[in-house]
């Protein structure tokens, strides 16, 4: 039970990916934790979903314009993730607006229960190398992280290891190895891929790296294949928060997690340290104070960077001007697909593989060879086969018993190739409180005012032309392409907001994702990026989390942080 | 936002696109036996955007693309009341086009044969939809329209089959609950 009375020793924001991390490490070493999120609660046993099939659905999965969910997050259904099966999930566009600024465009997709986006996320699991962490010094652009790959290495060890992520070791300096469980296969157009990349183009490719069970692995059961990972899973094969990190925190008995519960501000006391968080009961629409020692944001990098701009005029302890600036995210959408005949008519597997291929960076590396004069830095692509059912029924002329026979008995086979490119860190890119519009309870929203610039508009060029060389290397025919990228957000992989630094005029949190200023308040989710590299950033969310909190539990034990 | 249309100027505005005055849709309920007989049989579908005889032509239609063989067809798998039910649910425009398209079949079997498209026999019936299939790379101009709502027709055939249950275990021959898989890879 929470009580305002109490002075809780940590109050954590949020209990995704992150939150659950950062409670994790702190209820163990035996403090007392409140956590608050804005989410409704959640409890797997009854909402997880994943075994639901298309003729379980009225419309089969389509849109349903009757449903009143989706209607109220008409923003969110721009994610594939979201749909008549999870749209609750999801947040409610209407009571939690944000706006853009004239002229651009963002998508905002956030989870709004227990867990957050670590229910629904892809799982995709990749560690960044000091390519990534030490960007600016290799082509002058940007700043350097404050940290290299060798101290965030045995954090990326103990997440993957709780977490397990399965994986091929591959030896690439680009894509560090990790504690990997088995991987998953390939399917045989994909090795026809990988065996083109090799012979042609000296390019490596490996199965996806991702946090789903590959054997039994801490007491949590292997997966069984059914695909659907965003639904859920009964039988808590990939890792998301509410199967893993918070019933460590319960166990301790020192955790007190309020759902319905949605941070306002930080509040402050004497000496700049925070003396708690101000929040709205969505039950009651009465807003309550939160009392504890020490203050840690898990609540998404928008979402905390929300919370501090509310927190003070200007931002709290925003004198770097960082907080809502350079907003990162990957380039998204954009890439090709073809039709490798060679494949026609292989039989798909009846297990669904909720996983795909990765072809790690492989432009603007240390060989001189790999230089693109086009841009700095560089993109992933992420991708497989897909094997057709029924769907390659449309382009089969004719129609009657014939025409049935013809697709019952045929298949084709499509590889497809998406690029995820690194986005640079530009000032201008930020996020503000919008001076009008509020969310259903009154506070302020927050405008986004991004775009993207010509580095990845070059990049995006490159992706189509090198991924229709590779699928033309393949064999393949038909290939169509995406050329459009999607507004900033749309790869959900947005970070940067509050960076992390070692100095504080240009950067808002140290390296352990503290304030510079207020030493008792923890940003400890994707606000510190500094560059967010090409891969997908979660597991660094973690490994970041892990170590930060490691950091904050010695701070206060030495009473550094009163 | 998609632009919600009531039937009825969706019946209005039918004019302009397919050329001609009104889509009369209740008469041609009348005017068509296999419908009586096919609602004699005890069938408690009610259509939700089309009448009973735009229903009737619906399933006669979706049977001819994919037809009960030793597997079931479209119409085992209700694959009309589905387009029926997804197209009450579409915006003015989509509706406007399947309302036309039904409505260019049946004058077109007038003009040819003078009878309604569900009161000819099965060949006559397979003979038409031959001239406006996909099966040709263009159609004479007096056959485009009817082309273009095959080709609509089909994809939307093929979705409402193979995602139905019948479909899905009998067509297809998967499972119809998710079963406890391996994924084995490339074997070869
Ligand atoms: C469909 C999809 C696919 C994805 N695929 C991948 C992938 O393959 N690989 C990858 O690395 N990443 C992926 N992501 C991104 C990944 O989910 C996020 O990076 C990750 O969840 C971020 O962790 P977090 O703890 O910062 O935020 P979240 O996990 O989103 O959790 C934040 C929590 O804070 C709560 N909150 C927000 N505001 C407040 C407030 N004011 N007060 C209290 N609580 C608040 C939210 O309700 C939420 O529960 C994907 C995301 C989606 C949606
Ligand atoms: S595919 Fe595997 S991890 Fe995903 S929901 Fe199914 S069993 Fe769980």
């Amino acid at each position: 039970m929470f009580s305002d009375t109490k002075t809780y020793d940590a109050v954590v924001v949020g209990s995704g990916a992150t939150g659950g991390w950062a409670a994790k490490v702190l209820t163990e070493a035996g403090m007392d934790v409140l956590m608050l999120e804005a989410g409704r609660a959640f409890d797997p046993a009854t909402d997880f979903r994943e075994h639901t099939l298309p003729h379980d659905m009225e419309l089969r999965g389509r849109p349903d314009p009757r449903n009143e969910l989706l209607q109220r997050r008409h923003r969110q259904s721009y994610c594939y993730a979201c749909t008549e099966v999870n749209a609750d999930f999801f947040i409610d566009d209407v009571d939690n607006p944000y706006t853009e600024a004239p002229g651009t465009h963002f998508n905002w997709i956030q989870g709004n229960v227990v867990g957050g986006r670590s229910i629904m996320w892809a799982r995709q699991s990749y560690r960044m190398s000091d390519y990534d962490f030490k960007a600016a010094s290799l082509d002058g652009y940007g700043m350097d992280w404050p940290i290299g790959y060798a101290d965030l290495a045995p954090y990326y060890d103990r997440v993957e290891s709780y977490i397990g992520v399965n994986g091929r070791k591959e030896g690439l300096e680009i894509l560090p190895d990790g504690e990997f469980l088995p991987p998953m296969a390939f399917t045989c157009g994909e090795v026809m891929l990988k065996e083109t990349l090799a012979e042609k183009f000296n390019r490596p490719m490996t199965i996806g790296r991702n946090a789903v069970l590959t054997r039994r692995h801490n007491g949590r059961d292997m997966c069984h294949y059914c695909g659907p990972c965003h639904y859920g899973c009964r039988t808590n094969s990939y890792f998301n928060s509410p199967q893993t990190t918070l019933v460590d925190c319960e166990a301790t008995g020192r955790f007190t997690l309020v759902p319905d519960a949605a941070v306002i501000k930080v509040d402050m006391k004497a000496g700049d340290l925070a003396s708690g968080v101000t929040y709205v009961d969505k039950n009651t629409d009465q807003t309550r104070e939160a009392k504890a020692d020490i203050v840690v944001l898990c609540a998404s990098t928008l979402a905390s960077t929300r919370i501090l701009l509310n927190s003070a005029e200007g931002g709290l302890a925003n004198e770097s001007d960082c907080l809502g600036r350079y907003v990162m995210d990957h380039i998204y959408a954009t890439g090709v697909r073809g039709v490798l005949d060679a494949r026609a008519g292989a039989q798909p597997e009846r297990a669904n593989r909720p996983n795909g291929i990765y072809i790690p960076r492989f432009q603007n590396l240390k060989d001189p060879a790999t230089k693109n004069p086009n841009f700095i830095r560089g993109y992933g692509y992420q991708g497989g086969e897909n094997i057709t059912t029924w769907q390659h029924g449309n382009g089969i002329p004719g129609f009657g018993a014939d025409f049935k026979n013809a697709v019952q008995s045929s298949t084709v086979s499509t590889i497809g190739l998406g690029g995820f490119g690194e986005i640079l860190p530009r000032p201008e890119n930020r996020v503000t409180l919008d001076p009008e519009v509020t969310d259903k309870w009154g506070v302020p929203v927050l405008q986004m005012n991004t775009t993207l610039g010509s580095n990845e508009y070059a990049m995006v060029q490159d992706i189509i032309e090198e991924g229709r060389a590779m699928l033309e290397a393949l064999g393949c025919t038909n290939i169509t392409q995406n050329t459009e990228p999607a507004p900033l957000g749309s790869g959900i992989h947005e970070v940067g907001t509050a960076r992390m630094g070692d100095d504080p005029k240009t950067s808002y949190l140290n390296q352990y994702q503290q304030s510079h200023k207020v030493k008792n308040l923890f940003v400890m989710d994707g606000s510190c990026y500094v560059s967010i590299g090409c891969v997908n950033p979660t597991l660094t969310m973690m490994a970041l989390t892990l170590r930060s909190s490691e950091y904050l539990l010695d701070q206060h034990q030495r009473g550094e942080l009163a | 936002m998609s632009k919600r249309t009531t039937r009825r100027n969706v019946l209005a505005a039918g004019a302009g696109a397919f050329g001609y005055a009104t889509l009369q849709t209740e008469p041609i309920r009348a005017a068509i036996p296999a419908v009586a007989a096919y609602q004699a049989e005890g069938s408690t579908w009610t259509p939700r955007l089309l009448n009973p005889a735009q229903g009737e032509l619906l399933a006669t239609l979706c049977e001819h693309i994919l037809p009960r063989t030793d597997t079931p067809g479209a119409r085992d798998a209700a694959v009309h009341e589905f387009i029926d039910l997804e197209l009450s649910l579409a915006d003015g425009d989509e509706q406007l086009a399947a309302l036309g398209g039904l409505d260019w079949i049946d004058r077109r079997a007038q003009q040819l044969h003078g009878s309604s498209f569900v009161g000819l026999g099965a060949a006559r019936q397979i003979d038409m939809l031959r001239e406006i299939s996909d099966e040709h790379e263009a159609h004479p101009s007096e056959l485009v329209a009817g082309a273009a709502f095959f080709s609509d027709l089909k994809r939307r055939t093929l979705f409402a089959f193979y995602t139905s249950k019948v479909g899905r275990t009998e067509a297809l021959g998967l499972p119809d609950r998710v079963r406890v898989e391996r994924f084995r890879g490339c074997q070869d």
